[in-house]
C-alpha cells in the first residue's frame, strides 16, 4: 500500500499542496478545507517549525468509527450516507487530517491513489511510496 | 594558443560538470569562436549570460590572448 | 464580464474612528490595472489629495493583492503595500513576501486601506470578517522581531503579521515594514507611514477561499507550468544560492560598488560570497504559493537572518569597506529588527564614512568600521546623537553638511547596489523609476551586463531598452508575481490571467496595463510637482571615472544621460520636461 511521505528538510512552506488539494476536492483554493495542511513558520524568529497534517493511512479513524462509514483499502473512503458526523474520527486522527463539516467527515483519499499534492510539490518534500 | 575556459552555474552541464578546461584555440580568436571549439554555441543556449576575460566582463566578440581565462556565466535575473 | 480570482471586496479601516466597512472593488479599475501595484496606484491617485504631508492623517496605507494571490500560480504570494512616500514625496508601492498576501485574500479581501490615525499605539486584528482594534502600549518601542514573536505567541502560526520597529515609530523616512520576521516592504519609508498612524502591527488570519475559472483544468495547467517553466535551472539557482548568486556576476560585470560608489569590483569578493555565507544555512523557506524558495535562514555566529540578499551584502560589505560575513549578517538582522531599510540606511552610513574620510564633516565613522556601522543603526532608529542627522537620509543630510556630489540618491531615495557607470541604462532606470532610485522598476544589468552582446557604455537605444524592462516588471508587479520567476514571459502572464479570471487577456492587453501603470505613477508624481529636474543622476557618475574592473575609465557624460532621458520620454509620449500630457492623463 502506497502512503504519503513528508520530508520536512525539503519543505519550503509554500502551501501549494493545500491550495491544489482544495481546488481538486472543494472547487476552490481554500487551504482551510484541504485534506492536507503543511506549513512552516519561525518560532520566535529563531527556529523553523513544521506543522504537517497529512494522512498516513494508519486506519485509526476506520477502527473507531461507530457506524462503519470508513473503509480502508488502497485508500480511505467515507460512505457519506452512513457518516453521522459524530467527529470521533477527527478526535482520534493523530495527524489532524479529518475535517468535520455540515455533519460529515472529510478525509484524504490520496486522490484515489494518485495524489495531486505529490504531483504539485515543487521540492519533492511530498512523495507517495 | 592555450586558454582556459571556465563555466559557471547551470552552464556547467556543457562540460559534464567539469568546472574548467584548458583548450587549444587559434591565435587571437574571439570568445565566441573559442566557445565554439568546445561545442558551445552561445546563441542557441537560452540561459547563456555573458563572458569575462580574466574576471572582467567583455563583449562576446572580443579577442583572447595566450593564457587568458575565459569565463562564461548563465543568465541571471531578478534583483 | 465578471472576473474570477478577485474577491470583489475592498476593506476600509478608519483608525481614527476605529471602524471598518467593506465596499465592492472597483472592477472597472481592475480591468485597466489588474491588481497590486497598478490598482494600488490608481486608488491612491484618486483618493489622496495632492500636496498632503505623507506623515499626516491624510495619507493612506493600502495593502493590495491581485487576482492571482491565493491561487497556486507560482511565485504569486507577494503583497503590494503603498502610500505617498515620506522619503520622496512620490507615490511609493512596495512589495513584500511571506504569507500575509495570501492571508488577506483568504480573509475575503482584495485590498485593505488604512485611513486616519489611532489615538494611542495599537494594532489591528483581522480574522476573516471580524476586525478588532487592540492596544499596543506593551509592544511600542520594541524591535519588530520581538513584537512579532509576542504576537505570534498570543495568536498562533495560522496568523500572519506585519509590524514595524522603533524606526517606523519614530517616523524615520527610511523605515520598513516586516513580515514573517525576515521579509520586508523596505523602501521609501513605508514603515514611517504605519508609524505615523500609531499602528504597530497588523495581524491577520483568513480561512476562506479564492475561486478560479474551470478550477480543475486551470490547476492542472498551473502545476504543469510550475514544473516545466518555473522549476528549471534558469530559476532554481535562487533556491541554491538566493541573491548571493549575483555577487560574482556583479563583481566581474563591473557593477559591484566599492566605498560608497567611488569605484567598482572588489578583489576580495570571495571572502563574503554565497558559498561562505551559505555554509551557515540553518533552513530554507519560501513565500506562500512560491515553489522556488529563495529564503536562506542563516545563523552566523551571533547573527541570524534570512538572506542576506545581494543588496545588503554589497552595502554592508564592499561598499562600506567591510569584508566580514558575520558583520554583514548582523547588519542585516539589526536593520530589520529596528525597522530600517538596509539599502537606504546602509547608503547613508557609507556616505557618512566618505564624508569623514574626506574631512568634510566628522561623523565618527570610516570605511571598514563594522561595529560602528551596526551601532549607528540603533542610533538612527531612535534619532539619537549622530543618528539624528543620519536618519535624514543622504539627500537631506548632504544638503545640511555638503557632499552632495557623492550623495547617491534620486528624489531622496538612496541608490541600490548596482553601479551605473558599468551599466549606463541603470542610471536612466534609477532616474525615471516612480519612487526614486529603485532597481525593481527596470533592471538594466539584465540586458547590458549579464548578456553577451549588448554594449553597456553607451546611451544608444537605452530609452527603449529601459521601457521594455519597465513594461515587463510593471505587468509582473500588477499580478504580484515575484522577480525570481526569471523565465516568465508576457505570454505566460497573459495565460495565467486568462485561465484564473476566465476572461481572455491578450499580450497586448497586458502591455496596455503596464503602460497605464507607468503613466499613472508619473501623473501622481507630476501632480506633486515632479518633472525633469528631479530625474537626476548623482554628480559623481559624470565627474569621476571608475578606476577598477571591466568598466575602468567609464563615467557617464551628462549629455549621454540627458540623451537617454529624452529617448525614454519619447517612448512614453512625455514632453521634453518629462510631463505626461493631458491627452494621456484622460485615458488613465
Amino acid at each position: 500500500m502506497k502512503r504519503l511521505k513528508f520530508s520536512k528538510e525539503k519543505c519550503i512552506g509554500c502551501q501549494l499542496c493545500s491550495q491544489v488539494c482544495s481546488a481538486m476536492k472543494e472547487g476552490e483554493y481554500i487551504p482551510s478545507k484541504a485534506r492536507i495542511g503543511i506549513e512552516t513558520y519561525y518560532d520566535k524568529g529563531k527556529e523553523i517549525k513544521y506543522h504537517d497534517s497529512y494522512c498516513i493511512l494508519c486506519g485509526i479513524c476506520k477502527k473507531k468509527c461507530p457506524v462503519d462509514a470508513i473503509t480502508l483499502g488502497e485508500y480511505i473512503q467515507v460512505d457519506m450516507d452512513k457518516c453521522i458526523g459524530c467527529g470521533v474520527c477527527a478526535e482520534v486522527c493523530p495527524k489532524h487530517v479529518v475535517k468535520i463539516r455540515d455533519e460529515k467527515a472529510y478525509i484524504c483519499d490520496t486522490c484515489k491513489g494518485d495524489p495531486a499534492c505529490v504531483k504539485t510539490c515543487p521540492q519533492n518534500a511530498l512523495t507517495f511510496e | 594558443m592555450k586558454i582556459t575556459i571556465t563555466l559557471r552555474g547551470s552552464l556547467l552541464k556543457y562540460f559534464n560538470g567539469d568546472k574548467e578546461r584548458v583548450v587549444e584555440v587559434p591565435d587571437s580568436c574571439t570568445c565566441e569562436e573559442a566557445l565554439a571549439t568546445v561545442g558551445i554555441n552561445w546563441r542557441e543556449i537560452k540561459s547563456f549570460g555573458f563572458v569575462a576575460i580574466n574576471g572582467k566582463r567583455v563583449m562576446i566578440f572580443d579577442q583572447l590572448k595566450e593564457g587568458d581565462e575565459l569565463k562564461a556565466y548563465p543568465r541571471i535575473s531578478g534583483g | 464580464m465578471t472576473m474570477l480570482g478577485y474577491q470583489n471586496k475592498f476593506l476600509r479601516i478608519d483608525l481614527t474612528k476605529k471602524g471598518a466597512k467593506t465596499e465592492p472593488l472597483r472592477m472597472d479599475w481592475a480591468e485597466k490595472y489588474i491588481g497590486s501595484k497598478g490598482l494600488a496606484i490608481k486608488y491612491l491617485y484618486e483618493e489622496l489629495k495632492p500636496g498632503i504631508d505623507p506623515l499626516s492623517s491624510e495619507n493612506k496605507l493600502l495593502l493590495m493583492t491581485g487576482p492571482l494571490t491565493g491561487t497556486p500560480v507560482p511565485c504569486s504570494g507577494k503583497l503590494s503595500i503603498s502610500a505617498k512616500s515620506p522619503a520622496t514625496g512620490t507615490i511609493n508601492d512596495c512589495s513584500i513576501g511571506g504569507h500575509v498576501g495570501i492571508k488577506i485574500k483568504f480573509a475575503g479581501y482584495d485590498a485593505i486601506m488604512f485611513e486616519g490615525v489611532l489615538k494611542e499605539p495599537g494594532y489591528v486584528l483581522i480574522e476573516d470578517s471580524k476586525i478588532s482594534f487592540k492596544d499596543a502600549k506593551d509592544l511600542w518601542g520594541r524591535g519588530s522581531h520581538e513584537a512579532e514573536a509576542i504576537l505570534a505567541e498570543k495568536y498562533g502560526h495560522e496568523y500572519s503579521i506585519l509590524s514595524i520597529g522603533p524606526a517606523g515609530e519614530n517616523l524615520v523616512t527610511m523605515s520598513c515594514i516586516n513580515s514573517d520576521y525576515y521579509r520586508q516592504a523596505g523602501r521609501g519609508g513605508i514603515g514611517a507611514v504605519m508609524g505615523s498612524k500609531n499602528l504597530k502591527a497588523i495581524v491577520i488570519k483568513g480561512t476562506g477561499g479564492v475561486k478560479a475559472a474551470n478550477i480543475v483544468e486551470t490547476t492542472k495547467r498551473i502545476v504543469e507550468i510550475l514544473h516545466e517553466d518555473v522549476l528549471q535551472e534558469d530559476n532554481t539557482f535562487i533556491f541554491d544560492c538566493g541573491t548571493t548568486a549575483f555577487l560574482e556576476a556583479c563583481n566581474d560585470g563591473g557593477i559591484l560598488p566599492v566605498n560608497n560608489f567611488s569605484d567598482t569590483t572588489d578583489e576580495r569578493w570571495t571572502e563574503y560570497n554565497g558559498d561562505v555565507l551559505l555554509e551557515k544555512r540553518a533552513g530554507k523557506r519560501g513565500c506562500g504559493s512560491c515553489g522556488l524558495g529563495c529564503g536562506n535562514f542563516l545563523k552566523y555566529g551571533n547573527a541570524i537572518c534570512e538572506g542576506p540578499e545581494y543588496e545588503s551584502i554589497a552595502v554592508a560589505g564592499p561598499n562600506a569597506g567591510i569584508r566580514d560575513p558575520e558583520a554583514i549578517v548582523k547588519f542585516n538582522q539589526v536593520a530589520d529588527d529596528v525597522g530600517l531599510d538596509t539599502i537606504s540606511a546602509g547608503d547613508t552610513i557609507i556616505w557618512a564614512m566618505e564624508m569623514t574620510e574626506k574631512g568634510i564633516h566628522d561623523f565618527g565613522i570610516k570605511f571598514g568600521d563594522k561595529e560602528k556601522m551596526i551601532e549607528y543603526l540603533y542610533l538612527m532608529a531612535k534619532r539619537e546623537g549622530v543618528g539624528a542627522d543620519l536618519a535624514l537620509g543622504v539627500k537631506l543630510a548632504s544638503e545640511k553638511y555638503g557632499g552632495t556630489d557623492f550623495a547617491m540618491h534620486v528624489k531622496g531615495l538612496e541608490y541600490p547596489q548596482y553601479e551605473p557607470r558599468g551599466s549606463w541604462g541603470m542610471s536612466l532606470a534609477y532616474a525615471v523609476s516612480d519612487r526614486g532610485a529603485c532597481h525593481m522598476r527596470a533592471y538594466a544589468p539584465n540586458e547590458e551586463v549579464f548578456a553577451a552582446s549588448i554594449p553597456p557604455y553607451t546611451p544608444e537605444d537605452k530609452g527603449q531598452m529601459v521601457y521594455n524592462l519597465a513594461e515587463h516588471n510593471a505587468v509582473k508587479f500588477c499580478l504580484c508575481i515575484c522577480d525570481f520567476w526569471g523565465t516568465i514571459t508576457m505570454e505566460i502572464m497573459a495565460e495565467m490571467m486568462t485561465i484564473v479570471t476566465g476572461k481572455e487577456w491578450s499580450v497586448q492587453e497586458m502591455k496596455d496595463v503596464a503602460w497605464r501603470t507607468i503613466q499613472i505613477a508619473r501623473a501622481f508624481n507630476q501632480r506633486e510637482g515632479f518633472n525633469r529636474k528631479d530625474d537626476t543622476m548623482p554628480k559623481r557618475l559624470a565627474k569621476e571615472a571608475l578606476k577598477n574592473g571591466p568598466a575602468a575609465g567609464q563615467a557617464i557624460p551628462q549629455e549621454a544621460f540627458e540623451d537617454m532621458l529624452n529617448q525614454y520620454y519619447n517612448v512614453l509620449g512625455w514632453d521634453e520636461n518629462g510631463m505626461v500630457p493631458e491627452s494621456i492623463i484622460c485615458q488613465l
